[in-house]
């Protein structure tokens, strides 16, 4: 095997026909800071239009708020670490991916349970109290996915349908943050269907839209 | 690889020299073909070129690439199906992998390699990044998206398959 390679002609003029300066793309966690005030805005827009949930009124700071600031954080960090996933050589390790997606589960049924808990309060009719909650947790989400997903297409995504599972359910992790202040059903079957579900519809939206971006077909090099 | 970013293609072919032997020895040894993997060189260093952009300075431009070479292999892979996991090969189409590190406590290199063939993929992956590209582990994981731990641990269950197979085939 030689100790040198020569560039080959394809290559050389398919670089030298497209050699402009380019901007480094920022890291990660700086592209995603946009994210920050947007779910702040979309929180405080959701709590203005449809008021805070009855069973939260008067409720202490650290069950009403404190895990809404903390599954927000969560859904940013999925959220992250899906544009990180676009950059070649910094992959992140899968336990960490797990383990922040299973924290940002955890907080979501806890919180559900400990309200259930406190004050059960059913619904009249199943569908239509599942139905006016999925519509409104997927609406406040997909703006998220649309824009990470945007994101990722413009770096280098290796793995679409991965990145697409993890954009699309941390932008659920971050709708259920804001829609949960509002629903005041708090029965295991409402929050599974109607909130879990949207965050699992999001995350399954975002894997079929990565399936789609794999089967594009990649520009090749003319020889 | 800044000067590059900036437009220049002299920086681009300085990038090539200095890293397309290596970026072909880890694309030999995925593909375990050389004709493979001057053809997937060819298509990582267009790759390189369209994604030049991702790359943010002052980060280590060698895992970078390196990871873009492992995506142009899974692209081809998944491309091509499952038929290159039982593409029989001649061997002088076998990668010719420098083991440098190993070297002294191996015997003969057309053993090495035949050794190097047997390892499954991620353990071969693990021992051709650390022990021939002289990649950290936390490096490794970057680009194979698991803990600096695993990594380390890949290679050196790698290492020990690889000594096993040599005992058997020097006993034998």
């Amino acid at each position: 095997m030689s100790d040198r390679i020569e560039l080959t002609e394809a290559l050389r003029r398919a670089v030298a026909a497209d050699i402009e300066p380019v901007k480094p793309l920022s890291p990660p966690w700086v592209r995603i800071l946009w994210a920050g005030p947007l779910a702040v805005v979309m929180a405080v827009g959701t709590l203005v239009a449809f008021g805070l949930r009855s069973d939260l009124q008067g409720v202490e700071v650290v069950i009403a708020w404190l895990p809404m600031i903390l599954q927000i954080s969560l859904g940013l960090a999925v959220l992250a670490i899906a544009l990180q996933e676009t950059v070649p050589g910094m992959r992140v390790a899968k336990p960490v991916v797990y383990g922040v997606c299973i924290s940002a589960l955890a907080l979501h049924l806890a919180v559900n349970i400990i309200m259930w808990l406190r004050d059960p309060m059913g619904y009249e009719d199943f569908l239509t109290s599942w139905w006016s909650c999925i519509r409104y947790e997927i609406l406040l989400g997909v703006p998220f996915l649309a824009i990470v997903t945007y994101m990722a297409g413009r770096a280098l995504p290796i793995r679409p349908r991965y990145i697409g599972l993890l954009a699309g359910f941390g932008s659920g992790v971050i709708a259920d943050a804001s829609w949960r202040m509002v629903c005041p059903v708090s029965v295991p079957m409402h929050f599974l269907a109607a909130h879990l579900g949207g965050m699992l519809i999001l995350g399954a939206t975002g894997y079929l839209f990565g399936v789609f971006l794999e089967r594009r077909v990649a520009p090749v090099l003319d020889p | 690889m800044i000067a590059y970013q900036a437009g220049e293609l002299d920086a681009f072919e300085d990038i090539f020299g200095l890293l397309a032997v290596s970026v072909r020895n880890y694309l030999a040894a995925l593909t375990r073909s050389v004709d493979r993997a001057d053809d997937l060189l060819q298509d990582t260093f267009f790759q390189v070129h369209r994604s030049r952009h991702t790359y943010t300075p002052p980060r280590p431009v060698k895992p970078w690439i390196f990871g873009i070479a492992r995506h142009v292999f899974l692209m081809d892979r998944r491309s091509r199906g499952r038929r290159a996991k039982h593409e029989v090969l001649a061997k002088e189409d076998l990668p010719e992998l420098p083991v440098a590190a190993l070297a002294e406590d191996l015997p003969v290199t057309d053993e090495l390699r035949r050794a190097l063939r047997k390892l499954p993929e991620d353990r071969r992956e693990a021992v051709m990044l650390h022990h021939v590209q002289g990649f950290t582990f936390k490096e490794i994981g970057g680009i194979l998206g698991i803990t600096g731990r695993a990594a380390k641990l890949r290679s050196f269950r790698g290492i020990q398959k690889l000594r096993e197979i040599l005992g058997q085939e020097g006993g034998g």
